[in-house]
């Protein structure tokens, strides 16, 4: 797990009910929770920036996360391989080729499952 | 799903060439399937009649314990369009023909009623337009509602029209495709609907498939090579059976028999192999309804009750109607060789250890359409 | 000609299927696979974890020549979770095939009819070639049947409980009347078991226990292979069946001494 982002004010984000600032001047929009659709992506209506920032829950862990918000970026933070593993947001299971179309949001529960000994 | 498939011919030669050791281990065998059926069919099994019997004996103990289901036929209507040169009602036959009114359909079944019948198989000449599809569902409509179990013998149908057999309280229909010999066949039924082999084949399916909850099969035992027929009468009734894992398959064995001044069977079927095909398929397929008419000896009868066959009818008539009074005469389609009342045929079956079974107690659980009159135990 | 059966829209010649678990590591497992030949093994899943990259199997069995995984759907407790453990297994490995596992007691092991019964229906319709694990019910294996699954997989005994063919008679039911083939999995305990199976014209079975806690699995994996493939060729030559005694009785055929016409 990454080291919580020090937003410059003192608090770690990591800590449950903390409150979110803006860190480096930049404006923080809050997206909205990912849709159990995740293809119907909300493109274009915020301005896409240099990275957003956003609790997630990743493998049940909470999990700070800056950037564009895509799967790839993501996985490959995780080092884990496109190719082996699959993927659930917020209880569904998205299909590998609308990878591409979904954008993470705030709170939203992912889950990395790979294959595994067994059966 | 397989296609039916009915190629018998190295089983043929595997009937024909067993030995008497060979038939001994298949009279034995656990789970039988078509190779020991073809070995008991073998001469060699003719001349082990009695331990196929013992075995035959058994399993009809363990599937159907010491009973034997009673049925009675009713003939609704002879006239026929066809000539199937080895019937009775044939449409170039000088007899006497009649079609059951509604009203005499119901002092039959009163009379039938009365001799304690629970169980009726209605049966028709081929196709007519005026004795057709109509006609049959309307003899189903009116009989379910006096007997708790109603079949059908009738001309081949298609998936709706036994769909509308079912829902107007059929259980069951039974359909002998007479040979399984196409070019015999071709020559027994020269026209009319039942010339028509592979229509008649497909029969059964199409009434399992239009819900009918069983279907009788069977061949005329004497119209072709019995071995062959048998054998390929085994293989309709596993295909059968594994298409439609929810259905019902049963079997009889109408046998031609000599008749004044009739047909004569091109391959006689004698009683001792007539017994021998019984206890094969009683071997074979342990769990099936193995069914024989009153066409046969009252000795015949006597001695296979309980051995093979699990289920009979009795007290027959072959003309139309004819077990009341009123209804008006007509010609028998064969004879009846037993002719004992139901009280006498009974009283053999319990001196021989079988309880007779009317069975009546079934549409407790139908859905009320479908409810007899009698439905109580 | 080749002696294969059909799974949804494949063949296999290989009818020995291996499970990949309980192996005492991921050499040893993979080592089994290899000397066993099967050509469908089971997986199931895991969450992804960086610190387990090393215990990847999906890499090193996706490159093994001729294996087709299948995903199993062990640890669903119900049809939802399963279909969701199916979806996700169809992600990893790309392949149609689903093992559709699903029982919800922890002890015995025992498969949930009903669960098993709904996710199938709703996976077939996903396109999934189904491959459900059931108690040895006929009835319900043909249900199964008709709603599509590619194929039935009847247990033996509990999973891991090496009571072998304590199912035995309802299998052979099984078997003689599927339409699909008939893979007996769970609780075989000895190659000569995997061979009666097939003997008694079961199309495959599954194996993983007995392989896998086996002494030396390679060489145990090996064994019910070559169990397997005696066991079908005995099939194929037409063994001797098995016979009861039949019961002697006082004359039965006396009716027939005078021959009637």
């Amino acid at each position: 797990m990454r080291p919580p982002l020090d937003c410059g004010l003192g608090r770690r984000l990591d800590q449950p009910g903390t409150e979110r600032t803006p860190s480096f001047g930049r404006p923080f929009i809050i997206v909205q929770r990912l849709l159990s659709r995740p293809s119907d992506a909300r493109m274009g209506s915020e301005p896409v920036d240099r990275g957003l920032l956003m609790n997630l829950v990743v493998n049940g862990e909470p999990y700070p996360y800056a950037g564009q918000g895509t799967i790839a970026e993501l996985l490959a933070e995780l080092h884990a391989a496109p190719a082996m593993t699959a993927l659930m947001i917020n209880g569904e299971v998205v299909r590998r080729s609308r990878w591409d179309s979904v954008r993470l949001a705030e709170g939203d529960e992912v889950e990395l499952i790979v294959a595994a000994a067994g059966g | 799903m397989t296609e039916l498939e009915l190629d018998v011919g190295r089983w043929v030669s595997r009937a024909r060439g067993a030995s008497r050791d060979l038939v001994r281990q298949a009279i034995a065998v656990t789970d039988p399937g078509l190779r020991e059926f073809a070995i008991l069919l073998s001469p060699a099994a003719g001349l082990e009649l009695e331990a196929m019997a013992a075995r035959a004996q058994a399993l009809t103990r363990r599937h159907f314990g010491r009973t034997i289901s009673l049925y009675a036929p009713l003939y609704l209507s002879n006239y026929c369009p066809t000539k199937c040169t080895y019937c009775g009602f044939a449409s170039d036959r000088r007899i006497q023909r009649h079609k059951l009114t509604p009203a005499e359909m119901d002092s039959e079944s009163g009379a039938l009623k009365r001799l304690g019948i629970e169980e009726v198989l209605l049966l028709t000449g081929d196709r007519l337009r005026t004795a057709g599809y109509e006609f049959v569902r309307d003899g189903v409509a009116r009989a379910a509602s006096r007997f708790h179990t109603v079949s059908a013998e009738v001309f081949a149908m298609t998936a709706s029209e036994y769909a509308g057999l079912a829902a107007a309280g059929c259980t069951a229909v039974t359909l002998y495709q007479e040979t399984y010999d196409p070019v015999r066949y071709a020559r027994l039924h020269e026209s009319g609907p039942k010339a028509d082999y592979a229509w008649r084949l497909d029969a059964p399916a199409r009434a399992l498939e239009g819900g009918l909850r069983s279907v009788g099969l069977g061949v005329l035992l004497g119209l072709s090579d019995p071995l062959e027929d048998v054998l390929r009468l085994f293989r309709h009734a596993v295909w059968l059976r594994r298409r439609f894992w929810g259905g019902g398959v049963s079997i009889s064995f109408p046998r031609v028999r000599p008749q004044s001044g009739d047909y004569a069977a091109d391959f006689p079927v004698g009683e001792r192999l007539l017994a021998q095909i019984v206890f094969a398929f009683r071997i074979a397929m342990p769990d099936v309804t193995l069914v024989l008419s009153t066409r046969e000896s009252p000795r015949f009868r006597d001695g296979i009750a309980g051995v093979g066959i699990s289920k009979m009818s009795v007290a027959s008539r072959t003309t139309v109607g004819g077990y009341a009074e009123t209804t008006a005469p007509s010609s028998p389609q064969f004879e009846i060789d037993d002719e004992r009342g139901v009280e006498e045929f009974c009283a053999m079956l319990r001196a021989s250890g079988l309880q007779p079974v009317f069975k009546n107690w079934d549409a407790v659980y139908r859905e009320p359409e479908c409810l007899t009159s009698s439905a109580s135990t | 000609m080749e002696d294969g059966f059909r799974l949804g829209d494949r063949v296999f010649r290989s009818r020995l299927l291996l499970g990949t678990g309980k192996f005492s590591s991921v050499e040893t497992m993979l080592a089994a696979v290899r000397a066993s030949g099967a050509e469908l093994v089971t997986v199931a899943l895991r969450r992804f974890n960086r610190e387990r990259a090393d215990d990847d199997i999906y890499g090193p069995l996706a490159a093994m020549p001729g294996i087709t995984l299948m995903p199993n759907t062990s640890g669903a407790m119900n049809a939802r979770e399963a279909v969701r453990a199916a979806l996700l297994g169809r992600e990893i490995t790309g392949s149609p095939f689903v093992k559709l596992e699903i029982h919800p007691n922890p002890h015995h092991l025992m498969p949930d009819p009903i669960e098993t019964y709904e996710a199938a229906v709703s996976l077939v319709k996903e396109g999934f070639f189904v491959l459900p694990y059931i108690s040895a019910d006929p009835v319900l294996a043909r249900r199964l049947e008709d709603a599509g699954c590619a194929a039935v997989m009847p247990l033996g005994s509990a999973i891991g409980s090496g009571q072998g063919l304590a199912t035995l008679s309802m299998l052979q039911v099984i078997i003689r009347d599927a339409g699909v083939p008939a893979i007996v999995d769970a609780g075989l305990r000895s190659p000569s078991e995997a061979a009666a199976v097939m003997e008694m014209g079961g199309d495959a079975v599954l194996v993983n226990s007995a392989i896998a806690a086996a002494e030396d699995p390679e060489l145990m994996a090996e064994a019910f292979a070559t169990a397997v493939k005696a066991g079908r060729q005995a099939r194929r030559a037409g063994l001797m069946p098995r016979s009861e005694t039949a019961i002697a009785t006082s004359p039965l055929t006396a009716f027939l001494a005078g021959e009637g016409s």
